[in-house]
């Protein structure tokens, strides 16, 4: 049972680290080699782990293998467009001015169901609405509407809206955030005037305080 | 970059210590095929006082590969390799000329089975 405990602990790490390097898009929308290495990374660690009487490394090197070549190949896509077109695919066109493209329906073995699906799943029910459907590499489908179908923006409106400004949480659950109060040019004390402004007497009794760039504050205390 | 050329040295450095692996293992493999043959000759000839000390040495010398085989190689496999040693030991013991050859033939099959894994062949790929 402790050969268990160890291996678990040493391949948890090993997956958590390939996958981390690897980046964020493996936990997402994943590629077609990115799931790949994805399904085999968790098969094979489970192998050695079942059956401790093979060697841990028969889990390993594969995994290490596997997560280099992984890294080499997304390097070399982001330099290669070719590279790209061969390992990810290229995006499809599967609705062109309301019409659906059998041919492109066919190619990618996507039905019509599958096609209306996407479609409600997006709050559509008729395709004349859609300009372009387009099928990503990563399997989503992207959809353009008609600009008679678009929401009308605040521009298109004539209406002043004001600009999105980005919220710095300044205290998490009691604990204060000093790098994102510098970020914003903020200290302490200018935090315990804010919480004395909010009737609060310390950052234990916050449970978020977030402050905008523009200079907005939002608190919310903890609940009693 | 840094990351590609790092994963790429990585890879490198793997597959040398995969073909210095296998050039270990072979010389490994062939060291203990030496010591069993010689355990057999003697026992051939009919010098089983000398055949005897020479497989309990052969047997050390497995034995005292644990810290490679355990990492390298799957363990049912060391199970049986150490069984077929042991069953040899036995019949050189029993002084028995004929189980002797059987078990040799085990033995001798079962180490270059080893050998065989580690090395690079399409049998082995595939």
């Amino acid at each position: 049972m402790a050969i268990i405990f160890v291996r678990t602990v040493i391949l948890y790490f090993a997956i958590l680290i390939s996958m981390r390097i690897m980046g964020k898009r493996q936990l997402g929308e994943m590629e077609i080699s990115e799931f790949i290495v994805a399904a085999l990374i968790a098969d094979l660690a489970a192998t050695p782990l079942q059956d401790i009487g093979i060697p841990l490394l028969n889990g390993l090197v594969p995994i290490i293998i596997m997560f280099c070549f992984e890294i080499i190949i997304a390097g070399l896509n982001m330099r290669s467009v070719k590279l790209r077109k061969l390992t990810y695919g290229r995006p499809e066109i599967i609705i062109r001015n309301g019409r659906i493209i059998r041919e492109a329906m066919h190619k990618n073995r996507f039905t019509l169901d599958e096609l209306m699906q996407e479609l409600r799943a997006q709050g559509l029910t008729d395709t004349a609405q859609v300009e372009y459907a387009v099928l990503e590499t990563n399997g989503q489908l992207s959809i353009i509407l008609k600009s008679g179908n678009q929401p009308a923006t605040a521009s298109q409106m004539g209406v002043d809206a004001d600009d999105v400004s980005y919220a710095h949480i300044i205290i998490n659950e009691g604990r204060i955030l000093d790098n994102n109060l510098k970020l914003l040019g903020r200290d302490r004390r200018w935090l315990a005037n804010e919480l004395k402004r909010q009737n609060l007497r310390s950052a234990d009794e916050v449970y978020i305080l977030t402050l905008s760039e523009n200079g907005s504050v939002f608190c919310q205390a903890k609940e009693a | 970059m840094r990351k590609e050329l790092a994963a790429a040295i990585i890879l490198a450095l793997l597959l040398t210590g995969v073909m210095v692996n296998i050039r270990v293992a072979s010389n490994i493999i062939l060291s203990l095929k030496e010591d069993v043959t010689a355990a057999y000759q003697s026992a051939e000839k009919g010098d089983f006082d000398r055949a005897k000390p020479q497989l309990d040495a052969a047997v050390e010398h497995w034995m005292s590969l644990d810290g490679y085989t355990h990492i390298f190689i799957r363990h049912s496999e060391i199970n049986s390799t150490t069984e077929a040693y042991f069953q040899l030991k036995s019949d050189i013991y029993a002084e028995d000329m004929g189980a002797v050859e059987g078990s040799y033939g085990l033995l001798m099959a079962t180490l270059d089975s080893l050998m065989t894994m580690e090395q690079l062949s399409l049998g082995s790929i595939f």
